[in-house]
């Protein structure tokens, strides 16, 4: 795919996520994680990532994550949002 | 969050290993936890179904999938780590150790069926069933921080454990196995989704009971 091409397949890509209910900041995220890894000339459609490659660090980034996800989630309740953060 | 949140905050009490409204001071009832606990496992199954219908019908490309599974995990075990230990500042470095190696793990399961969904090699019953095993997962993982944090509340006592079944008719013969058990010292039942073949599908719970050591006896084997 040339530059434009694989620009074009992310848009895509986004815009799918988001038609899935995944927030727009998280969709982009998402499928910019597998242009940043995508190996050069690998057909964004077909490649799979190695385990390797998705094994990151549980460091303070991850942490950051979680607790994003967790203030977001509809399944926690508004009186418990602020419950790991317990001091 | 600042402190002048209007969301109400906690604490976590170390020595009962609860956690306690600052704006009431009552602590927070295990049931809320482990309603919490369901709740976000729910959440993410459902969110794992629709990522893996949209994958199987073509709508997301594996490797998209894979990004969302890979994430969807990892932010499901930290947050169930997190909610056993008493929050995020709280959680063990044993814990980490454990989690980061359950991740690689399903890291590699997640792969391995981005394959055979880039391949053709499953139908959507098999990824779907696979991709729900990896949801579920987490669930392990608050029950083993929360074990590292409970301590007895004097020298005399002790804290004994029992399995509860959760999956309804669908429940297994291990989970079966282990509610047939009765009450059992602590730590020695598994964790709901580990050493049973219903794995990241487990819907049981452990409850808890801290008794006077000498009484142990009385309580081993029986479901009063």
């Amino acid at each position: 795919m040339t530059p434009e091409q694989l620009q074009k397949w992310a848009e895509s890509q986004i815009q799918a996520l988001i038609a899935l209910g995944v927030d727009a900041i998280d969709a982009t995220r998402s499928v910019g994680w597998v242009l940043d890894h995508l190996p050069l000339g690998a057909d964004p459609n077909s490649y799979v990532f190695a385990d390797i490659t998705m094994d990151e660090p549980l460091d303070d980034k991850a942490i950051a994550a979680a607790r994003i996800d967790w203030y977001a989630s509809p399944a926690v309740p508004a009186k418990y949002k602020r419950l790991l953060d317990a001091r | 969050m600042p402190a002048n949140s209007p969301l109400p905050g906690y604490t976590f009490d170390q020595d009962s290993a609860r956690y306690r409204s600052s704006e009431t001071g009552r602590f927070v009832a295990r049931a809320d936890i482990l309603g919490l606990l369901e709740a976000t496992t729910v959440a993410a199954e459902k969110q794992i179904s629709t990522l893996t219908t949209a994958v199987m019908e073509g709508r997301i490309a594996p490797s998209v999938w894979q990004e969302q599974m890979r994430s969807e995990v990892k932010n499901q075990v930290i947050q169930q780590v997190a909610l056993g230990s008493g929050g995020f500042d709280r959680i063990s470095q044993q814990s980490y150790g454990r989690a980061g190696a359950d991740l690689r793990e399903l890291y590699a399961k997640i792969s391995g069926t981005a394959r055979d969904i880039a391949e053709g090699k499953i139908s959507a019953a098999q990824a779907q069933a696979r991709a729900n095993e990896y949801a579920g997962h987490a669930r392990s993982h608050f029950y083993s921080a929360e074990r590292e944090k409970v301590q007895p509340s004097a020298p005399n006592k002790v804290f004994i454990e029992r399995r509860l079944l959760g999956g309804g008719g669908a429940t297994c013969g291990d989970c079966v196995n282990f509610y047939d058990a009765g009450w059992q010292p602590f730590n020695v039942l598994p964790e709901p989704g580990t050493d049973s073949v219903c794995r990241g599908n487990c819907r049981c719970s452990l409850v808890r009971k801290e008794v006077e050591a000498s009484e142990v006896g009385e309580w081993i084997g029986t479901k009063k």
